[in-house]
This record gives structure tokens, C-alpha cells and sequence, in this order.
């Protein structure tokens, strides 16, 4: 664990430990490398299949494959699917994790614990192992094919409530104090007090989430069987059929039209994400 | 103190948690409760007949000489996703942290590959590593290095570890960065005083204080390894060459899901789940212990 | 619950008002062009008549369809119909009571003349019973053919309509146009287990389980360590040493070693052939696999590859009856036809392959009659029929896993083959403790 300033020692100065111009190079060359699965994603979905086989720096661009992607799916029915369902999920999550954590960062329950435990050993229980179970409940609520069956068995998420219960917990019970002699309820309290303060864990939990849910797969495509309720992964995966190959441009194309939204979002939200990531210790 | 009793409806909490636990009971504890119970039974797919055989699935996975190596193969792939991250990560918090120019557009590089789902990234490396067309790959043999990792499990262990710890470097680093940039600079500045090279003005100063955030952060890179990166061996590898690349996980999916043998899967979610708890466990108290100081 | 029911009465009003299509739900694994291949030709169908409306679902890859299959058939959510992969076979013919078989259903609803034999020996011996009756309906079945590269074949002073036909010749041509530079390595395979074990023992008729390929009974033992296949993969290994056999991967993974004109050789699925047509840019041609002459004075029949449409319980008659005319139009001559100009399946009624022949497909696409003739070269034997392994696909799992220690020097191929059916054979008895 060499750290790169090793090489000189004249770099500090009064005020950081602050590189070299060189090693300031060296430090965007290894971002650049460190990047360059995506960068050569973009190249793949720009060229034509050929260059895919008989790499060429030389060759020509084209929008074809995109083009390819878009008209063999019906994307924008996808991307709706998708959006409503990434949408649903997170604000359910929002709702039923904030209540629960809730509970279990201020309320005295019996066997508190316990129950605060099996919230979490969901945390690393691989959702696949119970997709058979699982289909079946659905079956039997009628949710089959339904973007609400496609989500509902997330929305219990102890990701979130485990982050929400530590953010409750750092809120000073002093505030709580004053809003209630103030004559609030405990829903105005919440309300007003806690969901406020805990702000940035929701951003940073909601981010987490919308990237987790936007690129789910098995389960969709288990409890999914028509273009109305097919989120973007699942649809995107008619593209590669392993039994006759795989258009590889294609495949970068779609999967690029299918990751673009998210890396949008991340440029966009950056910051926050960064701080709010931090602040919440989140994983 | 504050006593936790400040509400007076008694119900209250419990109708807080109640929409929390039925979609908890209905879509986990039922079905794990179900696998169970599998675990216990020898039975056709279709559910048409089966057999109840007590320990038996379980003897045949301790039995089996296969099931080790798999475990073998989880302790690899964990430790090497743990040890790839940290160390990639540290580096470039810490030329992050010497980057003063365009330090957002930097630190937004780094943490990009997030937005992108372990699954994906296997894509994005399969790509990159296909022995007869990936670029890396025919730039590996034109100096002279055969990749082949459809042949080569150690190839395929590299691979597999670069594109599961791929998206993972990114989180770390912004732990990193946020704890070097917490470290007091005239710490650095008296070690530098004191005649200490950059080497070691970071391993007697800095690194110490980076000691909690590492902690941390091994526990959860650990548990990524072990349970988040089935997408990663599922588009890379499947397993193979042989069984080079199995992990617990991905056993699981393929005897269960691929295989049909429900009896065997479930036993080696039972198996799984203990050492969840057991994680999960110690993952828990040292969180709770970090929380509340 | 009240959802559903509410929209199923709202359904049978409006089907009482319009009367809607009887829906027929197929759960397919074609994705990218043969979905839309198959899309077509349910379009056709439901033009047809107005009667019953197929509704083809894609379902994810093989495995994804079977398991989401069987676990609907447990939620009692089953398809009509759901295509199984013929790996699949011993699974789905041992479900008694979830599937209903087709020379049943096609006897009880009206088609007395229903049998298997319209269709190839080869393709429907796979998947009838013991009696000859059709279990599942063949649809999309292919075998491995030899694709190669024609102009490299040239380059190296090769008369490129002279392909090898032997083993001996493949290795000879292999070192001659590796040395004249025409290629850097011989030849690849797909499909390991499938190409170089299961299909090599049918070329040669050497069985490769007890039991007439598990075609007998559930009792049924590996072969595959007999002199034969230890032989074989001894060969593939000392080959690999001179590059003249390169191993790129399990399923179409070595592909590109081919289209990218590294392999002037690569023995795989004849289902790649439009891949193959569209992603090269050398002159190819297809001939059939190699044999060992010091083995068999010529080869039997390749066995399939592919999948069958298999019928599941749980529905009402008349849906049946629809699942039965969807069926017949399914193997008539010009659905097939259509099915095998498009895509790089066999023709799998006679009546189809005439009907290619008549219409000269083969002008037009050379090489694509070379599976067909692969085929049918010799009625099957009890070696060339094809295999009813339970758990089959972790048995192909583990046979090439050991191919892989093999290839990569672990271990003899002796002592790989013999691993290979230790484990395989355990998972036979699984299989068949679970099914008695």
C-alpha cells in the first residue's frame, strides 16, 4: 500500500500534502484507466459490429446499433415500466421504513432485538433462493405480471429501515420535546421534526435504491410475461441469446440506453450523494 | 435521561412496524421458513413427490469434496475483493485528497462506476477480457501474455475479483477521501518536519488515523463479496473453468435454479443463512458500538 | 384476490358481447432474432382464425423458462405450453401428473392420426416413449456441424471443396495452414460436452450411459471413461499443444475465435449459422463433424440439440383444442419451412426438408442442408438416438468442468472422465431416488 507520492519529497507544503504536477497527471491517467470499462462501452455502442471483432481505432462512427437497440424493444414502454416501478418502490420504501424505523429508534417495544434482528438478516439473505416460494405467494395475491408484483416484496427494506433507525436515533430528543409542547401528535412529530432532519439519509438511501431497482433482473423476468409490466433489464435481455450468439454492438448499445438514466442522475446529484453517502454511513 | 415512553397509545408502535412486517412475514419469513423445510426433503421439481430424508442433504454436502473446494473458493474471491478494493481505493483517496484542480470533476471519475450494477460491470469487464476480442485481452497477447481465462482459473479468479471490486473501489474512496481529509494537517506537517518521506509520513501518521474507517469498511467489503456479487460470476464466468470461479452464493443459485435440486439448495441456504447470523452478528454490534459514540 | 375477479368478470362480459380469443399462453426462450422469428409466426396464426389467440412470452434463457415454468406450475399459474431444452427431457417425461402428452392430447381432441412419423428418425426418437409416442412436439432442434474457413484453406494451398473428413485429416490440415500462416490456431469447439462426448459417442455409436442411453430406465450408469472418449480427449490434448485444437470456451464462447479468423475451424451448433453469415467477412462452408476411421468405417447420425414444446396440466378442454390446432399448424410443412429458412434449425418433418429442397434454400444458403444430412445419414441406434439423463444439466455441468481440468492439465483425461462420471453418476441416483 504504497501511497503514489513516494517517488519525491519536495510535494509538501505548508498547508496539505499536495502532489506534484507530474503525479497530479499520473492521478487523472489512473482515473481515466479506472473509468475505461465504461469509456470502452461508449466505444462499442458507436462502431459498427465488425470493429467489435477486428479492433480498429480508425473506424467510422454510427448510431446504428443504438438504433439497432431502440427499434427491437419497445424502450419507451420499458422505460416508463421502469420509471413507474423504480418510483412506486422507493416511495413505499420511504413510507414503510420511515414508520418502522421509527418504532425502533424511539419506542420501548418487548423483544425489540429480536425482531430488529430478523429485519436485518434480511440484509444478506439472496432474494433468488426463495423465488420459488416467493412466486407462489404472489401467485396467490393475484400479482403476477403487475408492476406491484415486480415490487412489493421490497418494500419492507432492511437496508432502510437499519438506516433510518440510526439517523432517529441521532436526533436529539430536546426537538421532539418541543414540538410536542407545542401540542403535535407523534405523526406531526415525525412529520415535522424527524422526516426533516433525516433528509440527506433519504437522499442517500433513495439514490442506493433506484440504482439497485433500475438494474434488477431475475425477479422481474420471473414474475413478468408481457410488455406492459417489463421493467428495462428485462426487456433488454432478448438481446443476448446465447444459443445464437451475441451482437455484442448491440448488446454495449443496450446496455448503454438502459445505464445512461442512472449515470445522468449521478452527475447530477453528485454532491449530494457524495455527503449524504457519508454522512449516513450507508453500503 | 430521556425514559423511551412518550407516546400513550400502547399499540402505536406496533402499528408502525405492522406494514414492515407483513411484507416481512409474507415475502421472507415464509419462504425462508419454506426452504427450510425443503432442506429436510428429497423431492421432484414439479413438487409431485417427495420424501422426507432428515440430515441426509446436508451429510451429502459435507460429504461432498466439491462443496469445500466452493468454500475455498469464497474465502479467495472474498478476501481478494476485500484487499483489491481497499487497497485501489486508498491509493486514489489519497492522490484525491493532492488533486487540488478540477477536484470535483476528479472525485466524480471515481465515484461514477457506482451508478453501475455488479451485473453490468461483469458485461463491461466480459468485454474488455474476451480472449479472442476483448481489447485488454489482445493487448495482454501482444506483450507476450496468454489470457484465456475460459481455460485459466486463476485468469478467471483475477477477473471475476477485478469486475465484483470494480464498482465496489468507488464507495470506499469516498470513505477514504472524507477520513484523510479529517486528518489534522499539522500532523502531517510535523512528520514532514521531522524529516519523514511521503512513505513514511502515510504509514506512521496517516494510516493509523484511517484505522476505524478500515475496519468498517473490511466488514463491509466482506459481506459484498459474499453475498452481492452473484451478477458478477453469473455474466462472467458461471462458475467455471471447472469450479475456479464458484462461490457459496452462486452454488446455491446453480444447483437450486439451474440444477432443479431444491433439497441440496435449500441445505446450502440453511447453511448460508447461519453464517449470516453470525455476521451479522458482529457486523451489528460493532455498528451499534460506532453509532452511538 | 377481489381484483382478479372483478376483471375476470368484466372479461366474460365483454367475451360474451365480442367473443374474445380463447388466449393460449407459450413460454419461450428465443430471444433477439428467433423471438422475433417465432413472433412472426404466431402472427400468422392468429390471422389465421379467430378462434384462439397465442400469446408467445419470452422467458429468459433455457434454465429461466424451465425453472419459471415449474415454479408457475406450483403457484398453479402454468402456461399452456412452455419450451424445454432437450437436456430438460428426463425432468419433464418424469412429471407425471404435470404434463400432458402430446400424442394424448392430439388423440383426445380430435387428431386420431397424430404420430411421430412425419418426423425425422433422429429428431423424434429424443422424445418419444419406448412405444414411439411423441412425448412434446419437436420445434427448434439443431446438431453440431463444422463450420470453416474457406479462404484460409486457399492461402495454405488447400482445395477449399476438399474440407477434412477424418480426425487425421482435420489435425493434418490444421498443422499445414497453421505453417502457412493462414491461421494461428486449427480449430475450436462449442457446446464441450455436447459436441465432443455426447455427439462423438453417437458419430461412432459408442453409448455413453447404460441403459440405451437412459433410454432403458432410471438405473442408468455413465460411459463416458471407456477407451473411446479417454481416447478422444487424450488426442484434443496433445493437439492443443501445437495449437492445432484451442479451447475458447463452454456454449457459442468460441465463436469468435472463428469469426475473427484465428480458427480456420470451429465445430459448433448448426443454429450458428446466421451468426456466422452475418459476422464474418471470409468465404465459410459447412461439412460434417470428423471421425476416427481407425474407429468406424463411416459415421452413424449426430444427435440433436434444441428444444420441444412440452403441453402442461391445469387447463380446460377447449383451451386444449386450441393448444392441438396451434400444434398442427406448428408442423406443417410451411410453417417449418419458414422456420428453417430463417434461422439456423433442421427442418424437422420430411415434408419440410422436400419442401427446402424444391424451393433450392440450398442455392441460396450452402451448407445449411449439411445438419439434416448429419441427421439422418443411418436410422438411429440405441447409441444414436440421443440420452434421457436425469439432473442432465449439472451432469453436463460437471462432464464439462472435467473436460476444462483436462484441457487445462489438471488431470488425464482418464482420470478426468473417470471424476467425471464418479459425480455424474451420483446426481443419476438422485435423480432417480426422486423420481421412483
Amino acid at each position: 500500500m504504497r501511497p503514489a507520492t513516494a517517488s519525491t519529497s519536495n510535494a509538501l507544503t505548508f498547508t496539505s500534502l499536495r502532489l506534484p504536477s507530474l503525479e497530479t497527471l499520473a492521478a487523472w491517467l489512473l482515473a481515466l484507466i479506472w473509468i475505461f470499462p465504461l469509456l470502452y462501452a461508449f466505444w462499442a455502442a458507436f462502431h459498427p459490429p465488425a470493429f467489435m471483432v477486428t479492433f480498429d481505432l480508425t473506424a467510422p462512427l454510427t448510431l446504428s446499433n443504438i438504433i439497432d437497440a431502440w427499434t427491437q424493444a419497445p424502450f419507451a414502454r420499458y422505460y416508463l415500466n421502469t420509471f413507474a416501478l423504480v418510483t412506486g418502490v422507493v416511495l413505499a420504501q420511504f413510507v414503510v421504513c420511515t414508520l418502522a424505523g421509527f418504532a425502533f429508534a424511539r419506542f420501548p417495544i418487548p423483544g425489540k432485538n429480536l425482531l430488529f434482528m430478523l429485519v436485518l438478516i434480511q440484509l444478506f439473505v439472496f432474494p433468488e433462493v426463495l423465488i420459488v416460494e416467493n412466486y407462489r405467494i404472489a401467485s396467490e395475491l393475484g400479482l403476477i405480471d403487475t408492476l406491484t408484483g415486480v415490487g412489493l416484496p421490497y418494500v419492507a427494506s432492511a437496508f432502510g429501515i437499519f438506516l433510518l433507525r440510526q439517523t432517529f436515533k441521532t436526533i436529539p430528543r430536546e426537538l421532539e420535546d418541543a414540538a410536542r409542547i407545542e401540542g403535535c401528535g407523534w405523526m406531526a412529530i415525525l412529520w415535522k421534526v424527524y422526516v426533516p432532519l433525516a433528509k440527506p439519509t433519504y437522499l442517500a438511501y433513495g439514490l442506493v435504491s433506484i440504482s439497485h431497482h433500475w438494474n434488477n433482473f431475475l425477479w422481474p423476468l420471473v414474475v413478468t410475461n408481457s410488455v406492459e409490466s417489463r421493467p428495462l433489464t428485462v426487456g433488454l435481455g432478448v438481446f443476448s441469446a446465447p444459443e445464437t450468439g451475441v451482437n455484442w454492438a448491440t448488446v454495449s448499445a443496450a446496455t448503454l440506453l438502459s445505464i445512461a438514466p442512472l449515470l445522468v442522475a449521478f452527475l447530477l446529484f453528485q454532491r449530494q450523494f457524495v455527503q449524504s453517502f457519508l454522512r449516513s454511513g450507508i453500503r | 435521561m430521556h425514559k423511551n415512553v412518550t407516546f400513550k397509545n400502547p399499540w402505536l408502535p406496533y402499528l408502525l412496524v405492522l406494514p414492515q412486517m407483513a411484507v416481512t412475514i409474507v415475502f421472507f419469513i415464509w419462504p425462508a421458513a419454506q426452504a427450510l423445510k425443503q432442506s429436510f426433503l428429497v423431492e421432484d421439481a414439479f413438487g409431485l413427490s417427495s420424501e422426507f430424508v432428515w440430515f441426509d442433504n446436508f451429510v451429502a454436502l459435507f460429504t461432498d469434496p466439491a462443496y469445500y473446494e466452493v468454500m475455498i473458493n469464497t474465502a479467495l474471491f472474498s478476501i481478494g475483493v476485500t484487499v483489491v478494493t481497499m487497497v485501489v481505493a486508498m491509493l486514489l483517496a489519497v492522490m484525491a485528497d493532492g488533486v487540488l484542480r478540477g477536484k470535483r470533476t476528479y472525485q466524480l471519475l471515481l465515484t461514477w462506476p457506482y451508478a453501475v450494477a455488479p451485473a453490468v460491470a461483469g458485461v463491461l469487464w466480459l468485454f474488455l477480457f474476451n480472449p479472442s476480442n476483448g481489447v485488454l485481452a489482445l493487448a495482454l497477447r501482444t506483450i507476450g501474455y496468454n489470457w484465456n481465462h475460459y481455460l485459466n482459473g486463476e485468469q478467471a479468479m483475477a477477473l471475476v475479483i477485478t469486475a465484483a471490486a470494480w464498482p465496489r473501489i468507488a464507495y470506499n474512496f469516498i470513505f477514504f477521501l472524507a477520513a484523510l481529509q479529517s486528518i489534522p494537517r499539522s500532523l502531517i506537517e510535523a512528520a514532514a518536519i521531522d524529516g519523514a518521506g511521503p512513505a513514511r509520513r502515510f504509514f506512521s501518521v496517516m494510516f493509523p488515523l484511517l484505522s476505524p474507517t478500515t475496519f468498517f469498511l473490511v466488514v463491509v467489503n466482506l459481506v459484498y463479496a459474499f453475498f452481492e456479487t452473484f451478477g458478477v460470476i453469473h455474466t462472467v464466468t458461471q462458475g467455471g473453468p471447472g469450479t475456479a470461479t464458484e462461490i457459496l452464493v452462486y452454488k446455491v443459485f446453480k444447483d437450486g435454479f439451474i440444477g432443479l435440486d431444491l433439497g441440496s439448495s435449500a441445505a446450502q441456504s440453511v447453511v448460508l443463512m447461519v453464517i449470516v447470523i453470525g455476521l451479522t452478528a458482529i457486523q451489528f454490534k460493532y455498528i451499534e458500538r460506532k453509532v452511538q459514540y | 384476490m377481489l381484483r382478479k375477479t372483478v376483471a375476470t368478470l368484466v372479461l366474460s362480459a365483454i367475451a360474451v358481447q365480442a367473443q374474445a380469443a380463447q388466449e393460449i399462453q407459450w413460454w419461450h426462450a428465443l430471444g433477439g432474432q428467433l423471438g422475433e422469428t417465432v413472433e412472426k409466426m404466431v402472427a400468422e396464426y392468429n390471422n389465421s382464425q379467430d378462434v384462439y389467440e397465442v400469446k408467445p412470452v419470452y422467458k429468459g434463457n433455457y434454465t429461466e423458462t424451465m425453472t419459471t415454468a415449474i415454479a408457475a406450475f406450483r403457484a398453479e399459474e402454468q402456461p399452456h405450453i412452455v419450451q424445454v431444452f432437450e437436456v430438460g427431457t428426463a425432468t419433464m417425461m418424469n412429471a407425471h401428473g404435470a404434463i400432458y402428452p402430446v400424442h394424448e392430447l392430439m388423440q383426445e381432441t380430435g387428431n386420431k392420426d397424430f404420430s411421430s412419423e412425419p418426423y425425422l428418425d433422429a429428431v423424434a426418437s429424443y422424445y418419444t416413449t419406448q412405444d414411439g409416442k411423441l412425448l412434446s412436439l419437436p420445434f427448434n432442434s439443431s446438431t453440431p456441424v463444422m463450420f470453416y474457413n474457406k479462404d484460409a484453406m486457399k492461402k495454405a494451398g488447400l482445395d477449399p471443396n476438399q474440407p477434412p473428413q477424418t480426425w487425421t485429416e482435420l489435425a493434418d490440415m490444421s498443422q499445414k495452414i497453421i505453417d502457412a500462416d493462414a491461421a494461428t490456431c486449427g480449430f475450436t469447439t462449442g457446446w464441450p460436452s455436447w459436441v465432443q462426448i455426447e455427439n462423438m459417442s453417437a458419430w461412432h455409436d459408442k453409448p455413453i450411459a447404460t441403459q440405451a442411453n437412459g433410454f432403458g430406465g432410471l438405473s442408468t450408469e455413465l460411459t463416458i471413461n471407456s477407451d473411446f472418449q479417454v481416447g478422444h480427449m487424450q488426442n484434443l490434448a496433445d493437439w492443443q499443444e501445437d495449437r492445432i485444437f484451442v479451447y475458447g470456451g463452454r456454449r457459442g464462447d468460441s465463436n469468435p475465435l472463428f469469426m475473427n479468423s484465428e480458427c480456420w475451424a470451429v465445430m459448433n451448433s448448426s443454429a450458428y449459422y446466421d451468426t456466422f453469415a452475418e459476422g464474418t467477412n471470409f468465404e465459410w462452408g459447412v461439412t460434417k463433424l470428423p471421425y476416427y476411421a481407425n474407429e468406424v468405417k463411416e459415421p452413424q447420425n449426430s444427435i440433436i440439440g434444441g428444444a420441444t414444446l412440452w403441453v402442461l396440466n391445469g387447463h380446460d378442454e377447449a383451451e386444449y383444442k386450441g393448444v392441438a390446432d396451434f400444434f398442427e399448424y406448428l408442423s406443417s410443412a410451411e410453417a417449418q419451412y419458414f422456420w428453417h429458412s430463417n434461422t439456423g434449425y433442421v427442418p424437422i418433418t420430411d415434408a419440410a426438408f422436400e419442401l427446402a429442397e424444391e424451393r433450392n434454400l440450398y442455392a441460396s444458403k450452402p451448407g445449411k442442408e449439411v445438419a439434416v444430412q448429419q441427421l439422418t445419414l443411418n436410422p438411429p441406434t440405441a447409441n444414436s438416438k440421443g440420452l434421457r439423463l436425469g439432473n442432465f444439466v449439472q451432469v453436463r455441468d460437471i462432464i464439462e468442468q472435467e473436460m476444462e481440468n483436462i484441457f487445462v492439465g489438471k488431470k488425464t483425461p482418464q482420470k478426468g472422465l473417470d471424476d467425471a462420471v464418479t459425480q455424474g453418476n451420483k446426481l443419476l441416483r438422485k435423480f432417480e431416488s426422486a423420481n421412483d
